[in-house]
């Protein structure tokens, strides 16, 4: 009977453990035998050397460094908005159950849907230029001063930062209210109250958004895409693009390499903030 | 105190505005004519929209939420002259449909299965789901892909859809919100003669209808928004989803453009209107461990 009970808890988990292994986990580990070979043809191992020509390729080195730029930019930025508006938030008493309501709608937007107004609003005939230009910027400067990743970067924020929202407001939500009490007793101000409450008692959470903040980066690939199709200008082609061509030209050897390489740095700093994430959370337990 | 809490209400409100307009922005252009769109829009000067804003030949757009003329007509010629929109509004059911049944049938289940079985391994085997989670889209691709090529179906749904019904989210977010289960209720309900299908059945998974929900909008809005896979999987425009079709319409067809967006939103904001809180309690619990 127990032996029975038992097998019918692995009938369960199988047919979902199965599947991930079948489409994710298996056919990866395969991916790094592709990325060691030198063509699909002859199948000949060559060590490292795909990798060395993927590190090596130009379009690869410039797909990556606007990746970093962009999440150099866009990581601290979601977070600090995020943090403001939830403290906001925080002190904010009516309206703020429709207030967040509205600030999670782009979360569950289609990407596509907004691309007309994100066009109306920074097309080169668009409101912000011709704000520019009615402040009396010369055209030439409007035109050399194209800023296609600052672009993109507004509209991740606008289309993910809620998501940032909800995980701090859940983190600040956990810090007891008494403390705030015992901190305005003894006459601090709201500044000393956010330094020496909620930056310490929230910085496990910061971790975590931090966290889901990498991961969720290269969402923007989306937005690329409706907004400057398959092939953006050089400098907003992004590592998924680079990845994306690869899928199309059926490229194995320089796919799989890039992969192993992405999947490489990006483990590694996931790694690094997890645990960091770790010894704070353990320092305050 | 009173100037912080001001100005608290000030940023929140500035916030929601920067949140919705966009969304008020395309609702008011689908009222428009399609003239109307264009002349407002193009670079182009023509007769129609003489006296706006033009530097070097080049008509600026003219920003506006109210139409003109308010008009049915682009939902009219939407509804009754384009087929290829219908059709890739279909196409996106068709992709969201089978994943939405497959992770809300198979992830509970999955979950509970694997709080249950003894194994040495069984967190390994949860660090690896964690692990899949974690990976961007185009990362998941590869081997998405590789197993596409393996089974020949490439070019097909099956290779969006399959990796799409075992994509580890669900039984990760079931799993976290499976630990706070108290076990009592488990052992009461077993002393009482349930099997372990009787248990799920009637004890677990009434539990996890928040949790599931969550899940489900979750994967509502990433996978009505799919772009990425489409792009690498399917080859034909009159395949895809009308979520990846949407950025040529801005080009091809602008006086359709608002139109279209809107109708494809009607779904989003019902599933978010219905499903909202789920939403919050979803985020929330991609967090917990992380």
């Amino acid at each position: 009977m127990r032996w029975k009970q038992r097998g019918i808890y692995w009938l369960f988990l199988l047919p979902s453990l199965l599947g991930m292994l079948v489409f994710y986990v298996i056919p990866f580990g395969y991916s790094l035998y592709y990325a060691l070979i030198d063509n699909m043809g002859s199948r000949q191992f060559v060590g490292l050397k795909n990798f060395a020509g993927t590190l090596a390729n130009q379009l690869f080195q410039s797909a990556a460094l606007n990746t970093t730029v962009f999440m150099g930019i866009s990581v601290p930025l979601g977070m600090g908005v995020a943090l403001l508006l939830s403290l906001c938030l925080q002190r904010t008493k009516r309206g703020r159950v429709p207030a967040t309501m509205v600030l999670l709608l782009p979360l569950v937007v289609p990407s596509g849907t907004m691309v007309y107004f994100w066009k109306v609003l920074f097309d080169s005939n668009g409101l912000v230029n011709e704000f520019l230009l009615r402040l009396g910027v010369s055209d030439q400067w409007v035109v050399q001063h194209q800023c296609h990743m600052g672009v993109l970067v507004v509209i991740f924020l606008w289309k993910n930062i809620s998501y940032n929202i909800v995980l701090f407001w859940s983190g600040l939500n956990w810090i007891p209210k008494t403390y705030y009490e015992q901190m305005a007793l003894e006459g601090a101000g709201i500044w000393r109250q956010f330094w020496n409450v909620t930056w310490i008692y929230l910085s496990p959470t910061t971790f975590v958004v931090m966290l889901m903040s990498i991961v969720n980066n290269f969402k923007v690939f989306k937005e690329v895409y409706m907004l400057y199709g398959a092939y953006p200008s050089a400098d907003i082609y992004m590592l998924q693009h680079y990845m994306n061509n690869q899928f199309l030209s059926m490229n194995m050897q320089k796919l799989c390499s890039a992969a192993y390489l992405l999947f490489l740095v990006l483990g590694v700093l996931l790694l690094v903030v997890f645990y960091a994430q770790k010894r704070v959370t353990d320092a305050y337990q | 105190m009173k100037k912080a809490h001001v100005a608290a209400n000030v940023c929140v409100i500035l916030a929601a505005a920067a949140a919705i307009f966009p969304i008020l922005f395309t609702v008011a252009g689908s009222f428009m004519s399609g003239e109307e769109i264009v002349s407002r829009y193009t670079a182009e000067i023509t007769s129609a929209n003489q006296g706006d804003f033009v530097s070097n030949g080049i008509h600026f757009v003219r920003f506006g939420l109210l139409p003109e003329q308010p008009t049915l007509e682009q939902y009219r010629q939407l509804l009754w002259e384009s087929p290829g929109y219908l059709r890739m509004f279909w196409n996106s059911v068709l992709l969201v449909v089978p994943v939405l049944l497959g992770q809300c049938v198979l992830a509970p289940l999955a979950a509970f299965g694997l709080e249950n079985i003894r194994w040495r391994y069984k967190e390994a085997v949860f660090f690896l789901y964690i692990i899949v989670v974690l990976m961007p889209t185009q990362l998941q691709l590869v081997p998405n892909f590789i197993v596409a090529g393996w089974l020949h179906i490439r070019e097909s749904y099956l290779a969006i859809i399959l990796p799409a019904v075992f994509h580890p989210l669900g039984v990760f977010l079931v799993r976290q919100q499976l630990k706070n289960f108290p076990k009592e209720c488990l052992e009461a309900a077993q002393l009482d003669g349930a099997g372990a299908y009787q248990s799920y059945r009637y004890v677990v998974r009434p539990n996890l209808t928040s949790v599931v929900a969550a899940l489900a909008v979750l994967l509502f809005a990433d996978n009505w928004n799919i772009v990425d896979q489409a792009v690498v999987f399917l080859k034909n425009t009159y395949e895809n989803p009308l979520s990846v079709y949407l950025g040529s319409v801005v080009t091809g067809d602008p006086g359709m453009f608002f139109a279209v967006s809107v109708f494809y939103l009607i779904p989003t904001f019902l599933v978010f209107f219905l499903g909202q809180d789920y939403l919050t309690e979803g985020i929330a619990l991609t967090s917990v461990k992380a």
